[in-house]
């Protein structure tokens, strides 16, 4: 294909799902039908025309065939402008980029989940992929963790999650309110509530540079392999194209051989961690 | 081998000037630059050094790369066009062409940069040996003092003549079609000497990273102003920004993308206020390292060409020469 790799494909805002406060689920639709192709993890460059652009995961599973979601934070300049469309506004977006989870390697293992905060919207694609593709794959353990009750994500799929054979949800917060009747704590400690298999396991984590510090600890205790444990990377992004060097962590560029990475990975390349 | 007389210069780029815009170097205040030639005269091609390279002409400082109207609400129309005017760049040195087989290797993989690549298409590369380093060239240890491909011509320095070595069936045909081109005998390439500057290149990439933790560069990291002239003068520094601006009725913008360098402060700053690298020393590491190890890590050789530049250009004296010199001692 010949066209410029800056050139972005139209999408429509046909559904919003208000997360929490600050974050919200938008649902888009492309003219043309279908969804975006997407592997679980992949990301994608959105474009509110006049503001900019920004990365951001989507948190669909490609099992779901006339649509993509995108579950975003307002934060700044773009994000704001995304929360601000209405139904039926346009947006841009360049992509899938990025590698994906490896949902070939995790066939016939099961899957650890650990979120903290807005770390679940990755995630999340690959949980409903798995949802999708049940037989292919084992169980499955969701620990999610927020600061407090109201910052859970995704509190909608707790229930229909929980309900599929195999899958396990476990969520716990840093401080609880009247409403909160479930674990307080950090979500580190859900590791330890239930009877976590570590023989052909896959550890999936998304969350703040400190509670991966953490977790990392706890699944070392517990047995896990860092060759089994896999994160994104979140670095500054420009282009999504391997070009602006925005995103370079070591010999590794996140959009183009990322943003999924094994903590063994990880490891090995300078300022990643 | 063909060759061109030296008082035959001005006629060559009169020449080329009909069917290129031509680059080459003159002089500017005592030092050497390529610009577009005016007058044919002032084309210097036995000169040391020039204070950019010619990255400028293949990734302009600033540029649209894309434009979107917002006119009408149903149909938003965009356009990613890249254009080029078809451009001779005369004079490039061996170090510089190796930087631009550098640059190819980024932005010509599968997903390759459309402006980039246009500008390349559009290009006839003829080089000149360099026939004596200055002060800060290193091109000798970084093996970039020759050339086996990259150019369409090269001149070679053979007194009042130059002997032309073809790299294209581009080349070829410019060599056989002007009558400017004369038969002579063979002129050999240039062997440098002399150089005041150097390093030693074995297992550099391993090296290092071996030497990331050493406490050696906090000292030249603390001396950084972050002020980004290295990054600027670089052959092979290719990171870029992009801002989105739009007209003041809202309905045209355009998506402009201007160089940007990993020494500069907000260059790996995200929303929230989180900086990956938020000191000076990891800044400075991550240029040093992305030439002398990252870079040979993912393309097989060096993101640096050992042209010098940042050395000549820097405010606070960093050198990466010593700066490597210095760790290699360290780990010896
Ligand atoms: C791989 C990846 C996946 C992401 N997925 C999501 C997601 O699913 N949901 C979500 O809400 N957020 C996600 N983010 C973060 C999101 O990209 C930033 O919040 C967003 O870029 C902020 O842009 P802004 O214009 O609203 O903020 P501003 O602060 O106004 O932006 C300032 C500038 O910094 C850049 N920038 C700021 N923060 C980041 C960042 N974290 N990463 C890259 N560039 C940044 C912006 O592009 C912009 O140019 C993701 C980031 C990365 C790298
Ligand atoms: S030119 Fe020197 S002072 Fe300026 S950013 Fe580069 S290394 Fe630092
Ligand atoms: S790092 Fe310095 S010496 Fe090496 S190519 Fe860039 S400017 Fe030239
Ligand atoms: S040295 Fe820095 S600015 Fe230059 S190419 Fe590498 S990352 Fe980009
Ligand atoms: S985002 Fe530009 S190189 Fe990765």
């Amino acid at each position: 294909m010949n066209e410029s790799l800056y050139l972005p494909r139209i999408a429509v805002l046909k559904d919003k799902i208000a997360e929490t406060p600050d974050t919200v689920t938008f649902t888009f639709g492309l003219p043309e039908g279908g969804n975006l192709n997407n592997i679980p993890g992949q990301c994608l460059q959105l474009t509110i025309f006049g503001y900019g652009e920004a990365p951001i995961s989507i948190t669909s599973s490609p099992t779901e065939k006339d649509c993509f979601q995108l579950c975003v934070r307002d934060v700044g300049n773009v994000t704001k402008a995304l929360h601000k469309l209405e139904i039926g506004d346009k947006i841009g977006v360049r992509g899938p980029w990025g590698n994906g989870f490896p949902i070939e390697e995790l066939k016939g293992k099961n899957a650890v989940f650990i979120a903290g905060g807005l770390g679940l919207a990755p995630l999340r694609s690959l949980i409903n992929y798995i949802a999708d593709n049940r037989r292919d794959y084992g169980k499955v353990w969701i620990l999610s963790g927020a600061r407090t009750p109201k910052d859970h994500l995704f509190k909608w799929e707790w229930d229909r999650w929980s309900k599929i054979d195999g899958f396990e949800v476990l969520t716990t917060v840093d401080r609880g309110d009247d409403t909160w009747t479930g674990n307080v704590g950090v979500v580190g400690s859900l590791l330890y509530k239930t009877d976590i298999q570590v023989e052909n396991t896959m550890v999936f984590i998304c969350g703040p540079p400190i509670m991966f510090h953490f977790v990392t600890m706890d699944l070392a205790k517990l047995g896990f392999k860092d060759d089994m444990i896999l994160s994104t990377l979140e670095r500054h992004m420009k282009c999504g194209v391997g070009k602006c060097g925005h995103c370079n962590v070591g010999s590794k560029y996140v959009c183009m051989d990322g943003p999924v990475f094994t903590y063994a990975e990880m490891k090995k390349q300078p300022g990643a961690l | 081998m063909k060759r061109l007389f030296k008082e035959d210069v001005a006629s060559f780029v009169r020449e080329l000037k009909r069917s290129y815009k031509v680059a080459a170097p003159q002089e500017r205040d005592g030092e050497y630059a390529f610009d577009f030639v005016e007058d044919e005269d002032k084309v210097v091609l036995d000169y040391p050094s020039t204070i950019l390279p010619i990255k400028k002409f293949f990734f302009p400082p600033e540029e649209i790369i894309l434009e979107y109207d917002l006119s009408d609400k149903e149909e938003i129309k965009f356009k990613s066009e890249p254009k080029a005017d078809e451009i001779c760049i005369l004079g490039a040195h061996p170090c510089d062409i190796n930087a631009l087989i550098r640059f190819d290797m980024v932005y010509l993989d599968d997903k390759f940069d459309p402006f980039y690549k246009k500008r390349r298409e559009h290009a006839l590369i003829i080089g000149v040996y360099c026939t004596h380093p200055s002060e800060s060239c290193f091109c000798g240890s970084m093996g970039t003092d020759r050339v086996e491909d990259g150019y369409d011509l090269m001149l070679i320095d053979g007194g009042d003549e130059y002997g032309v070595e073809i790299g294209s069936e581009k080349g070829d045909r410019i060599v056989n079609s002007m009558d400017i081109f004369k038969d002579g005998k063979d002129i050999e390439r240039p062997k440098l000497e002399g150089f005041i500057r150097g390093v030693e290149t074995d297992d550099l990439p391993e090296l290092m990273l071996k030497k990331y933790e050493s406490d050696l560069w906090n000292d030249f990291g603390e001396k950084c102003l972050g002020c980004g002239k290295c990054v600027l003068v670089c052959p092979t520094c290719f990171c870029y920004n992009v801002v989105d601006d739009i007209g003041l009725d809202g309905k045209n913008g355009e998506r402009k993308r201007i160089w940007d360098g990993c020494v500069l402060t907000d260059f790996t700053l995200v929303a929230g206020g989180f900086n990956f690298r938020k000191d000076r020393t990891s800044r400075l590491k991550q240029r040093i390292l992305h030439k002398f190890s990252y870079f040979d890590d993912k393309y097989g050789v060096s993101g640096c060409t050992g042209c010098g530049r940042c050395i000549n250009v820097c405010p606070a004296d960093i050198d990466c020469t010593r700066v490597i010199n210095l760790l290699r001692s360290e780990s010896k």
